[in-house]
């Protein structure tokens, strides 16, 4: 290898032994993004099972911790937490390559965790069943848009 | 060779009564429509399919034992001695038909319904992955417990369709090497007498049919309402 090769070969070993921590990181962050989004699925699964029982409790239980996940998931897709060698991701490119639109729908979830979340407060079976279908169509928009099948 | 249409013509007894055979193309239908609905996320349509197919099994099994003679379990699930004994006749081209099914048609019977079973069983527990839709039977169990329902639950329909593709191999097989067509035995219901069988048609009790649709019907709602009545 000539000066320049050996240079550059160098450049590129300390940028490898660099990134590998900050790799770490983002697999880290997107592990928690997915238990997360797991837990999500377990809080609507209560919802769904809430009103087969007419268990207010469990409901509102729900209802709270996924009007918790509303808020904080304008942190979970940073840049460069998107699929690449070494992260394991359902999230889809879509969403850093169309930030306006996921943006959109981040805020959707908000409005309709929140209403969700006050319609639980009341005592009323038939519209907390109502609302819980809204909200439930709100994840399956963005997930049909930003978020790869899970078939 | 007698051609299969004079085969029809000439003196027929009955193998299949009506309710076997009803129960055999209903089955057809409701697993096809079930495949399609599940894979169209239509999952209102693939639970009332489902329930049907819950509510045919439970009617099977009940007719297994209060059927016609060619209904019943007893009748057509044989020992391994037999398996083998009609195996090696098939294999050695010595084919005698049977009066219903043969012991090795029965066992792919039993493995058919079994495999069917347990595909219904893990449907009524299964949740998808947003928690949204999910079987009557879903909040007796967690959000993981149901993801585990609904693995083995796609993992089982390729044991189904893997059967699925046996069994119609088989039939070909029948039709083409012993010229016997068992599509049309299970429309009709009958077939060509052989000399070893009995005379007498099997006869299936029309109340013993209707108390088993009772019965069928009854379970399959109770357990599609997650047995809150």
């Amino acid at each position: 290898m000539n000066r320049q090769t050996h240079s550059i070969a160098l450049m590129f070993a300390v940028c490898g032994l660099l990134s590998a921590p900050a790799l770490a990181g983002v697999v880290e962050q997107v592990k928690a993004r997915t238990d997360a989004l797991h837990q999500l699925g377990a809080a609507y699964k209560a919802v769904m099972d809430g009103t087969r029982a007419n268990d207010m409790a469990k409901i509102r239980a729900a209802s709270s911790q996924i009007g918790d996940a509303s808020r904080a998931i304008y942190d979970w897709f940073p840049q460069g937490s998107g699929p690449q060698p070494g992260i394991k991701t359902a999230a889809k490119p879509d969403i850093w390559a169309q930030p306006a639109e996921f943006r959109k729908a981040e805020d959707a979830f908000s409005r309709q965790a929140e209403s969700f979340q006050r319609v639980a407060a009341s005592d009323d079976i038939d519209a907390i069943r109502k609302q819980a279908l809204l909200l439930g169509a709100t994840c399956k928009g963005c997930h049909d848009s930003f978020r790869v099948p899970s078939d | 060779m007698t051609p299969l249409h004079q085969q029809e013509a000439s003196p027929s007894v009955i193998v299949w009564d009506i309710p076997v055979r009803l129960f055999h193309w209903m089955l057809v239908a409701l697993v096809a429509f079930s495949w399609w609905s599940g894979k169209q996320h239509v999952m209102y349509w693939h639970r009332l399919s489902g329930y049907s197919i819950l509510a045919l099994l439970i009617f099977r099994l009940y007719w297994g034992f209060a059927g016609s003679r060619t209904a019943r379990f007893a009748h057509f699930v044989r020992g391994p001695r037999s398996v083998l004994a009609y195996g090696r006749a098939l294999v050695g081209g010595r084919h005698v038909a049977a009066a219903g099914h043969n012991p090795m048609g029965g066992w792919s019977v039993v493995l058919m319904l079994t495999t069917l079973t347990a595909m219904v069983a893990t449907g009524l527990f299964s949740v998808d992955v947003d928690g949204i839709e999910s079987g009557p039977l879903a909040d007796y169990v967690d959000f993981d417990q149901g993801r585990l329902a609904a693995s083995v639950h796609h993992w089982l329909f390729s044991a189904i369709l893997l059967l699925v593709l046996i069994h119609v191999l088989a039939i070909i097989f029948y039709l083409v090497r012993f010229r016997q067509n068992l599509i049309g035995s299970m429309i009709h219901g009958r077939r060509r007498p052989v000399a070893s069988e009995p005379v007498e048609d099997p006869v299936a009790s029309t109340w013993a049919a209707l108390i088993g649709i009772v019965i069928a019907v009854g379970l399959a709602y109770a357990v599609s309402t997650g047995f809150r009545l």
